[in-house]
């Protein structure tokens, strides 16, 4: 059978020996490279092209969201598998959006780790049991729609009413005594409480809800 | 019947409840007695020493000092040691109150001990109204008001004659003076009780006096009527235990809270304090009388009455072990009114039975206090034998005997308001300025307490992670290598044996300990996670403390933040909406927030009182909130005008955004030189 090759990066050594021994007994993987940071990795990426490579997240010089990132643009087709001790969905859902194929905590001992390696392996999405329902919630995100009537403040009913009249940005900033950037704030909240595109459906999206007149 | 129907109050029963709960909290404390030894002999020496042994470990092996105390106590009694009997029976009772809660039995001990007190302790003088204390105290509890008030006058009386300089039994007594004296329905010599208390100089820095001060006037103003007063003091009371970590105190204040909202129909509101009192001491909610008794108050009233009857079955549990009858009363008469609605008949007339039955026992009991109270001068210990052969009589003499007893003590009572009422009404006005001036001290205090749990939280999320990611990382090296382990090691494979596997077990526990650790360490970031539930929960919190109608309105799709940036924006949100509570006196707080594909808006409004932006030297708040601001890149604006209420608008792009464009422009940057 073919083995799989496995690479590693991550700033604790110790965890790196760790892992390669532990993988060193697996049959079916072979570790090709470990490496401390981002930087030495994508030195040695083009002599030792994994098949999947085990990231961290946490790491001093360069942080895992930005070298996935990074490893995407210059190698659309690796296979990244997140192996850390965070599981705030926050990172689980970078990681995920970044284009991570797995996601394992470092606690989740051996099997959890090759079943990941072979399934992400495969192209299939894998993630650790106890993060797994975070992560589909994560890869799902509630949309607040608001209320029916969306309640808008003073100062966005002043807006809206200008904006009916077809004042510019600029006027209706002059007019109001407030700075451009202010009209832009409350004319960007009122397209996504009045749930449209663009400036010009505003206006009428707001005659149709008697927001004015 | 009259008092029948008094008992019949579930109103009544209810504000028992609430004034329990205070003198349950003041102990009767028989802790550091001046064993004087003088001309002993050595065998008297040795039943002293037995009871200090005893003193020493009263609070952590409760049944080890009680054994210490019946042997000092039994080798008195060989010895006819009266001042050893008087030792080892007030240090017995105490501990019986304070650590097993048995009632009758400290009790007894005490009432055993007062006339060894005369025989062998009386230059002890501090002995007298420490024990009068105690047995007004376990007389309370047992619902006999009148006793418990005969007996804190005693203690009073004693302390004033022999002029004993101890403060804290002095407002021990003055405490349970007041409650009893509001159990029993007269609120306004309660009242004068309380200002004694205020009066009596205490230390400065002695938050807990403090803060029982305020629960009792909590208590008085809540008699009175006056809910959002006693709202106030309760809350006033529970802020300050929370800054003395005492969470089964924080609970009290918030099960009384919860009490009062549920008598006045509020069970919404009720509910809310309950939860908060569960929350604020977990592990005494379920032995906590008055708590569940509040929960099934409120369940019974919203018609959930399977619920109700869950609660007051636990709370007739507790009601027993501690001896509580008047507990058990209302218990039975509620769980007779639970089960009549939901149609179980047979139950509701069981306890419809045995509450008339243990209301039948009480009221008897009842009755013999009266008459001991008028004749107690005269003879004392004939009166119970006469008592038992007039029995009869005095069931058809009780309606007659209550009149009368009614008159005297109106008339007593009038005369003494009417003086007490025109020397404290100009005190009182003082009092109130002074209270005020407190109350800003006080504030200062909280503020400092408020400082340093800020750098206790920072220094508990470094050792969180530190743990989690420093040792938890570590383990699981040391798992990793383990597991290989197990497998390599020549010819016997280590794996299958069981010290192997038992090591690699311990090695797993250990590496769920430092996480769970870890995780109970900051609990509070479990639910800053998300965002939007951290607002929802903050907002039911702040429902609790303010007449305040605060909204959450959200728009777009829900973006999760980075944590430093979630925390930032969850602790501007939190400052914004504590400053609206408390300086807008708003009646409406809307919060926005609107999720855009590359920014967070947020905007708080109220429609309270304004200020004018431009005269407003910036607060603490205010700067604080400009800082945050910045360090998130983001945009603050604050609109207001006097009398028109306050805007605040904030713009926060989401972290990943910045970090791209700091990218774009470090990029740029070498280009340019170039």
């Amino acid at each position: 059978m073919h083995s799989i090759k496995v690479s590693i990066v991550d700033d604790h050594p110790m965890l790196i020996r760790g892992l390669q021994s532990m993988l060193a007994d697996i049959p079916f993987v072979e570790v090709v490279g470990a490496y401390l940071s981002g930087k030495a990795l994508f030195r040695d990426m083009q002599q030792n092209y994994p098949d999947v490579l085990l990231m961290d997240i946490q790491m001093p010089e360069q942080g895992g969201e930005e070298l996935v990132r990074e490893l995407h643009k210059a190698y659309p087709d690796l296979v990244i598998l997140a192996f850390t001790n965070i599981e705030h969905p926050y990172y689980i859902k970078s990681m995920i959006k970044y284009g991570v194929m797995g996601y394992v905590l470092k606690s989740s001992g051996e099997e959890v780790l090759l079943d990941a390696i072979q399934t992400v392996y495969k192209k299939e999405y894998y993630f650790d049991p106890i993060i797994n329902r975070q992560a589909r919630d994560v890869l799902k995100p509630s949309s607040y729609k608001g209320p029916q009537n969306p309640l808008l403040t003073e100062r966005e009913k002043e807006v809206l009413q200008l904006i009916a009249a077809d004042y510019s940005s600029q006027d209706i900033a002059t007019k109001l005594y407030i700075s451009k950037n202010t009209v832009d704030f409350h004319r960007k909240n009122l397209l996504l409480k009045l749930d449209v595109k663009k400036s010009t459906s505003l206006v009428k999206r707001a005659i149709e809800l008697g927001l004015i007149f | 019947m009259k008092i029948k129907s008094k008992f019949l109050s579930k109103h009544i029963y209810a504000a028992i409840a609430v004034f329990i709960l205070w003198a349950s909290c003041t102990v009767a404390s028989g802790q550091e007695r001046n064993m004087s030894i003088g001309r002993l002999h050595k065998a008297e020496d040795q039943v002293l020493a037995l009871i200090r042994q005893g003193l020493q470990v009263n609070k952590y092996a409760p049944d080890s000092a009680i054994s210490l105390y019946r042997s000092a106590l039994s080798e008195s009694r060989r010895l006819g040691y009266s001042r050893g009997m008087a030792y080892a029976l007030i240090n017995l009772g105490s501990c019986l109150y304070n650590y097993k809660e048995q009632y009758q039995e400290s009790k007894a001990a005490f009432t055993e001990c007062l006339p060894y007190c005369y025989l062998g302790a009386a230059d002890d003088r501090s002995l007298f109204p420490q024990i009068f204390n105690n047995l007004g105290l376990l007389h309370f509890t047992e619902g006999y008001y009148d006793s418990a008030i005969h007996w804190y006058h005693k203690a009073i009386m004693s302390i004033n004659k022999d002029n004993i300089k101890d403060t804290g039994l002095l407002l021990s007594v003055y405490a349970n003076m007041a409650s009893a004296l509001i159990a029993a329905g007269q609120v306004d010599q309660a009242l004068y009780y309380v200002q004694q208390y205020n009066k009596t100089p205490v230390a400065w820095k002695d938050s807990a006096a403090q803060a029982q001060k305020y629960y009792s006037t909590g208590v008085i103003y809540y008699r009175k009527k006056n809910i959002d007063s006693a709202t106030y003091y309760w809350g006033l009371s529970a802020d300050l235990y929370k800054g003395l970590n005492n969470w089964s105190r924080v609970q009290m204040n918030y099960t009384a809270l919860g009490t009062m909202h549920s008598l006045e129909g509020d069970q919404q509101k009720a509910k809310l304090y309950f939860d908060s009192a569960i929350a604020a001491s977990p592990s005494t909610a379920r032995q906590n009388l008055h708590l569940q008794q509040g929960l099934g108050s409120i369940y019974i009233n919203s018609g959930h009455y399977q619920l109700a009857i869950r609660y007051y079955k636990r709370s007739l549990v507790i009601a027993g072990q501690q001896g509580k009858r008047n507990e058990q009363i209302y218990a039975y008469w509620a769980l007779a009114e639970s089960y009549a609605k939901t149609g179980h008949n047979d139950l509701a007339y069981l306890y419809q039975r045995k509450h008339s039955q243990l209301l039948d026992t009480i009221r008897d009991k009842e009755i013999a206090t009266i008459i001991s109270r008028t004749e107690a001068q005269f003879r004392t210990k004939e009166i119970s034998k006469e008592l038992k052969q007039q029995k009869l009589l005095l069931h058809i003499k009780e309606s007659q005997l209550r009149e009368k007893n009614l008159w005297i003590g109106g008339i007593v009572l009038c005369g003494g308001l009417l003086v007490l009422l025109l020397i404290n009404f100009y005190r009182n006005r003082q009092k109130l300025q002074k209270e005020k001036m407190a109350f800003i001290e006080r504030n200062m205090e909280v503020r400092r307490l408020r400082s340093i749990m800020e750098a206790e939280e920072e220094e508990r999320k470094r050792i969180a992670r530190d743990l989690h990611d420093g040792v938890g990382v570590l383990l699981s090296a040391a798992i990793m290598n383990y597991a290989t382990l197990g497998r390599k090691t020549g010819t016997v494979p280590l794996a299958g044996t069981e010290t192997y596997q038992e090591g690699l077990d311990i090695l797993q526990e250990m590496r769920k300990e430092i996480r769970t650790i870890a995780h109970n360490l900051v609990p509070e970031l479990a639910y800053h996670r998300d965002l939007v539930k951290a607002i929802e929960v903050l907002i039911s919190r702040m429902k609790q403390d303010g007449n305040v109608k605060i909204e959450l309105h959200l728009y777009g799709q829900a973006t999760i933040l980075e944590p430093k940036q979630n925390d930032a924006v969850y602790r501007m949100i939190e400052e914004l909406v504590h400053n609206v509570i408390k300086h807008a006196e708003a009646t409406q707080l809307v919060i926005q927030l609107m999720f855009h594909d590359d920014r967070l808006n947020v905007i708080v409004s109220d429609n309270g009182k304004g200020f004018d932006t431009s005269a407003v030297s910036y607060g603490m708040g205010l700067q604080n909130l400009h800082n945050r601001t910045e360090k998130l890149l983001g945009h603050l604006s604050i609109v207001s005008h006097k009398g028109k209420g306050t805007t605040v608008e904030l713009e926060v792009p989401y972290e990943e955004a910045n970090r791209a464009r700091e990218k774009v422009e470090a990029e740029r940057e070498p280009d340019q030189k170039e």
